[in-house]
């Protein structure tokens, strides 16, 4: 334990010794490092007070994480949505903001204040706060040191859950090495070892994994750090973007649909894809929309989709793709469809990663269109799923330093000038000009581009942060870019809390001013996914006995409780 | 990687003034690519004389890349297959690039203009006033008045190289001269495999790395950020104009 972690979380060490996980068990899932830490048992501990005997245990989980969806982010995205509507937007509500249970997520990093995403997300995977900047690993890591990987891995929710015989899934409109997503699946000491070509040589030397390699390697990986387990078979469902991540460095492996010279970055001449198809007979790779729309869900045992270089577009630029590319509730729907084969149930854990990387560029536009499509997935989920069995959570893995300010009047455009109750013309700062609702407290700072829908193009432009005449400029164009007022190349995460939303069984565990990592304990209490996953490596669970055929009568059952969901 | 120092020593080397490659060059060595070009710029404003500075340009059949030595600075253009502009920004004494995806340049989307740093467009409004020389040596001598401004080209056609370029308005004067030029191809492939070798970082990814000294430094300093002059160098400091290429 280190020294920055605190006296009252050490004191919780203590008691760690009679963890409630403790059954007895020969072949422990968890490591007792991870079971023991501090915040593990903080963890355990909360949700142990929230559970009882008789609620509902879910069969399904799915984890939705808006990457920088802060509250001000989600109240911001609810008006939009709204008034896209034609309604006059507050009162409308995005489909998780009609979720029956709600909490709040301290987001802090054990070594940041403000956090990032690989910290943050390796708490809601593993139930342990870690540094930032590390993947799937504790705190007792020293970043970019890969000697310090071994003996602090992470035993995440998705791992348990594939030990357990259940289907898993990840989705991310980002690249799908990046950190969110790497935390379900990876162990690095560097969120940035996405490929070998991005480690330094002595890491690689010293035998650690880069990122991309560990997604193709998974099943592998897993089986060989738990040997007993009978029922892991890999991950069915993975779609994102970061195609250079899994492709040799070289242009005769270039997709048609590459955007550079030579699309791959791998300097070890591996080419991932055609290492998971070889792995994957029965597989089907993707790349494009065409691809992605001949999947058929109902007899697709597994899908690797690629359909990006780097990141995926945002949503509101995704008609600029070149072979273009399925949108994140389209991706969600049909991997629920492709995961739901499995009776023993499954894990999904999807990431609307672009809210990020709008915020980071300014773009209040982007950032908010990217929420509420986000918004739709959850929505398709839900009418997707048998809530009776399946928890859903919505979460955000840090803030933005984004503000709805000023006075406006009910139902003036948030992506708009302040206009005052009872006015028809904009309000006047001190300064003599009007001023927009949103706005950012750091950044690049203002830009007009016109109808551009990729808040990146900002990254084109120079810094140009304070206050600007905004009287003959429509900041309610996709171009805009809001004020900032401290001038940086890219916005900032901010450190509040973010909330938690919580439908299906174990839902109410979400509950209270927690600690980001009690994600992990409500998907594990309500899941039983320690429970199941040792009882498949401790012989009381049936051997082999995953049941993925393709049942008609399943899908029917499915489909009334879709109809039951609405 | 090779030093700025060792790359322009090697360049001196094996790059011979453009009269003598005119001396030995068949018809067979006209092709447009791959090249190398160095040019001098000298700018005055007012008639004060500023720094003179050099530009090196690199091309091959899909990569351009534009090298500004004093500022190691390398910008490296490619063609998508949608007819976009893909950029990476390289700054060679870090060893790092930014890159920008297609759809974040938002400037001239002309790639003749990052190929010849002048664009047929351009060219084709300008008047043919003479010809000269013969082959790879055939020079084009064009000439354009507009808007106050005089511009004054030697062009050479089959290598798709400007020879000399001048820009005379009534308050500043920009003028280009070729000093060198190669068609060694080795070494043209080793210029691009070494930039291929840099670490890039795509600029979107900078907010999540504010651990990484160089690019914190960039978010604090903007020093890739195309300032109201152009670039600032790695310290934060505006580098001044004098790198624009915007014909």
């Amino acid at each position: 334990m280190k020294l920055k972690t605190t006296a009252f979380v050490g004191a919780l060490a203590l008691a760690a010794s009679s963890s409630a996980f403790s059954d007895g068990n020969k072949h422990d899932v968890i490591p007792g490092y991870q079971k023991n830490s501090p915040w593990f048992v903080d963890g355990e501990n909360n949700v142990k007070a929230k559970f009882f005997p008789g609620n509902r245990k879910a069969k399904n989980v799915i984890l939705f994480v808006g990457d920088g969806m802060g509250v001000s982010t989600v109240t911001a995205a609810r008006i939009l949505e709204g008034q896209l509507k034609g309604m006059m937007g507050e009162e409308n509500n995005l489909s998780f903001d009609l979720f029956p249970y709600t909490g709040l997520a301290k987001t802090y990093n054990v070594d940041a204040q403000t956090p990032d995403s690989a910290g943050t997300m390796t708490a809601m995977m593993s139930g342990v706060k870690t540094d930032v900047g590390v993947i799937g690993v504790n705190e007792n890591i020293v970043r970019g040191d890969c000697s310090t990987v071994k003996g602090n891995e992470l035993v995440t929710a998705l791992e348990l859950a594939e030990i357990a015989g259940k289907s898993t899934g990840i989705i991310s409109t980002a690249r799908i090495t990046h950190a969110t997503p790497a935390a379900t699946y990876a162990k690095s000491a560097d969120r940035n070892w996405e490929d070998v070509s991005d480690m330094p040589a002595d890491a690689v030397a010293q035998g650690c994994e880069d990122i991309a390699s560990q997604l193709v390697n998974f099943e592998g990986n897993l089986k060989e750090r738990f040997p007993k387990a009978r029922n892991i078979d890999g991950i069915e469902v993975v779609m994102g973007g970061g195609r250079r991540h899994f492709l040799p460095k070289d242009p005769a492996f270039n997709s048609p649909d590459a955007v550079s010279t030579t699309e791959g970055d791998r300097t070890d001449g591996r080419n991932l894809v055609a290492e998971w198809q070889t792995a994957y007979p029965q597989g089907s790779y993707i790349f494009d929309q065409a691809g992605f729309d001949s999947i058929n869900p109902y007899t697709t045992e597994r899908v690797f989709g690629l359909f990006n270089e780097s990141h995926m577009q945002y949503e509101a630029d995704r008609q600029n793709d070149i072979a273009g590319e399925p949108s994140i509730s389209e991706m969600t729907a049909k991997a629920i469809d492709i995961l739901d084969n499995n009776r023993k149930g499954y894990f999904l854990m999807v990431e609307s990663g672009r809210i990020d990387h709008g915020h980071h560029a300014g773009s209040a536009f982007n950032a908010l269109t990217d929420t509420v499509e986000l918004s739709k997935a959850v929505e398709a989920a839900v009418k997707n799923v048998n809530m009776d069995e399946t928890l859903i959570i919505v979460t955000a893995d840090h803030s933005h330093v984004f503000t709805i300010a000023g006075y406006p009047k009910r139902g003036n455009p948030i992506l708009g000038k302040v206009v005052g109750v009872g006015s028809d013309s904009p309000s006047l700062a001190s300064d003599g000009m009007p001023y927009t609702t949103l706005g950012y407290t750091n950044g690049l700072g203002y830009a007009d581009l016109g109808d551009e829908a990729d808040a990146d193009a900002r990254y084109e432009q120079p810094i140009d942060a304070g206050r600007k005449d905004l009287t003959h400029i429509d900041t309610e164009a996709s171009g805009y870019h809001q004020e900032a007022l401290v001038p940086l190349s890219s916005e900032t995460h901010a450190g509040e809390d973010v909330a938690i939303y919580g439908k299906g069984p174990g839902a109410h565990m979400v509950s209270g001013t927690n600690e980001q990592s009690v994600i992990f304990h409500v998907m594990n209490r309500s899941a039983n996914l320690e429970k199941q996953a040792s009882s498949q490596m401790n012989g009381r669970g049936n051997h082999h006995d995953r049941d993925k055929h393709h049942d008609r009568d399943k899908h029917q059952d499915r489909d009334h409780h879709k109809h039951h969901n609405d | 990687m090779p030093s700025l120092k060792t790359l322009l020593i090697c360049l001196t080397a094996t790059i011979y003034p453009f009269s003598a490659q005119a001396q030995s060059n068949a018809p067979q060595h006209c092709s447009s690519e791959p090249v190398s070009a160095v040019y001098q710029v000298k700018m005055s404003e007012n008639g004060k004389k500023s720094d003179k500075y050099q530009v090196e340009l690199w091309r091959n059949a899909q990569q351009v890349a534009i090298r500004y030595p004093a500022n190691a600075i390398t910008e490296l253009w490619e063609l998508t297959v949608n007819n976009k502009l893909h950029l990476v920004r390289y700054f060679d004494a870090h060893g790092r690039g930014i890159e920008y995806q297609p759809n974040e340049i938002k400037g001239n989307q002309d790639w003749s203009l990052k190929r010849q740093l002048i664009s047929d467009t351009l060219i084709s409004q300008m008047t043919l006033r003479k010809t000269r020389g013969k082959d790879c040596q055939t020079v084009e001598y064009y000439a354009k008045k507009s808007d106050g401004s005089k511009l004054d080209l030697q062009w050479f056609p089959k290598q798709q190289l400007i020879k000399h370029f001048k820009v005379k308005s009534s308050a500043s004067e920009t003028e280009w001269t070729l000093l060198e030029t190669s068609k060694d191809a080795q070494q043209i492939a080793q210029e691009f495999q070494t930039l291929a070798l840099y670490d890039t970082t795509d600029y979107t990814d900078i907010g999540d790395n504010e651990s990484d000294p160089f690019l914190l430094n960039m978010i604090n300093l903007g020093f890739v950020e195309h300032g109201g002059s152009g670039f600032y160098d790695a310290d934060g400091h505006d580098i001044g104009d004098g790198h624009a290429h915007h014909h």
